[in-house]
């Protein structure tokens, strides 16, 4: 008797994006592929770009606040609080017997929330770049690639018919697990070790 | 409808994040462009590798589409300032650190990449640790170190000590320690603070590029300006509770030298 899980799934390169596991011989495996290799290409080139660019040490900065820091930590914190607006407004849609503006507001607490997160992570990027000093850097650093590769599959799914019902719910909790990820590891570890403030 | 939404989302944000960084690195080649002359001043010393560093700072803002545009007319005031002006720019931190810092009159060989060169008597470096965690600062004068060590957010720390040889030995509180050798005129070795350690390599820096720091009530705030431009700065209080620097004010900040006393 053979065991055909033992070679398959070993080097996804994506570990949070679980693929389905037993490749049968399903017609839609092409259209979820598809996202998911687009949103994991998006990641690797944000984690080549972050480790090979060399950080600056610097970005411009938004006044009125104490600092770059709590610029970044204060954004990511509404990203946050808008992604828990996510998950709510997607459970309302899932349910079945959401109100009409629902939808609506799920497109656009999503919208806003990644837009909020550009400019934190166009400073992460270009003036801190990917690092492994600490483990909490490091699984900072690797939840960065993961979001906006997780985002773009997601926006990419969306645009797809024939989707497994799966794909949608999976890949909008890989998006959120990592933004709530990306939230304790900065803008929590922030608040704790310096300070509550704007 | 429902299809297009999301791409337009998707665009909307790639466009914001692409702008975003063009604006970023716009804004780094101007304040790469404007204390270009510093790094012009002690690198012209060497005096057959004076050209070189002017074109370099030139090249750099290249790539970035914008930047053509306020590199374009840099070369304009530039092209003449890299003479001229570069000696008067550091005027306005007129002491006597732009003729110090040119430690290179000496100009021990450039090839002897493993040999340590003696530091000049008065000199700074600015650097950073590798991955970039921390920016760092080291300042000599007559065989005597002060630096700082600072990541601009909750780390900090300052060494005092000694450099014979081309070689540094310094010391912090709580078993900080600091060591680097001079090679090649730029200053690499092994810095520790709350017991961990990192390597790291700073390069000759004249003002307004150097170390500052000031005192205020319980407060010691500590900046690390960078031959770019680039601030790093962290303050403690007595209790040693570490945190990000305000604004870098050159009216109240005082430039550290090799000898002054940063540890107590």
């Amino acid at each position: 008797m053979t065991n055909p899980l033992l070679p398959s799934q070993a080097p996804v390169p994506e570990p949070s994006v679980p693929e389905p596991a037993p490749p049968g011989p399903d017609p839609k495996a092409g259209t979820v592929l598809v996202p998911l290799v687009v949103g994991c290409l998006v990641a690797l080139v944000l984690g080549v770009y972050g480790r090979v660019h060399e950080p600056t040490g610097f970005s411009i900065n938004l006044s009125g606040f104490s600092g770059g820091t709590y610029v970044k930590s204060w954004l990511v914190t509404m990203a946050a609080l808008l992604a828990v607006v996510q998950l709510a407004s997607a459970k309302l849609m899932y349910g079945g017997s959401a109100a009409n503006w629902v939808p609506g507001l799920h497109r656009w607490s999503g919208r806003i929330a990644v837009l909020l997160t550009v400019p934190v992570v166009v400073h992460c990027l270009y003036a801190l770049g990917f690092q492994a000093d600490t483990p909490r850097v490091l699984i900072h650093s690797l939840l960065g690639c993961v979001f906006y590769g997780a985002f773009v599959a997601k926006m990419m799914v969306l645009t797809r018919r024939g989707m497994p019902g799966w794909v949608l719910p999976a890949v909008g909790g890989v998006t959120f697990s990592a933004l709530i990820g990306l939230w304790l590891t900065s803008a929590l570890w922030v608040f704790g070790t310096t300070g509550l403030h704007l | 409808m429902k299809a297009r939404g999301p791409i337009i989302t998707l665009i909307v944000i790639a466009v914001l994040g692409l702008v975003l960084l063009v604006a970023n690195m716009a804004k780094t080649s101007k304040g790469q462009a404007a204390p270009a002359p510093a790094p012009a001043a002690s690198a012209s010393a060497p005096s057959a590798r004076a050209p070189v560093p002017v074109p370099a700072p030139a090249a750099k803002p290249g790539p970035p589409g914008p930047a053509p545009g306020p590199a374009g007319p840099a070369p304009g005031p530039g092209g003449p300032a890299a003479g001229n002006p570069a000696a008067a720019a550091p005027a306005q931190a007129a002491p006597a650190p732009g003729a110090s810092a040119a430690p290179a009159p000496g100009a021990p060989a450039e090839g002897g990449s493993g040999r340590p060169e003696p530091f000049p008597a008065q000199a700074k470096y600015t650097g950073y640790t590798n991955g970039n965690h921390a920016a760092i600062a080291v300042t000599v004068r007559n065989g005597r170190v002060s630096a700082y060590l600072c990541d601009g957010k909750s780390l900090e720390a300052w060494y005092q000590g000694t450099d014979a040889d081309g070689k540094i030995d310094a010391k912090g509180k709580g078993g900080n320690t600091l060591s680097g050798s001079l090679a090649n005129r730029t200053v690499s070795g092994t810095v520790s603070a709350g017991g961990k350690s990192w390597t790291y390599s700073a390069t000759p820096a004249s003002a307004p590029a150097g170390l500052y720091r000031s005192q205020s009530g319980d407060r010691t705030t500590g900046w690390i300006k960078d031959s770019n431009g680039n601030v790093t700065g962290a303050s403690h209080d007595e209790g040693g509770a570490v945190g990000p620097a305000g604004p870098l004010d050159p009216a109240t900040a005082e430039s550290v030298e090799g000898d002054d006393q940063v540890v107590s």
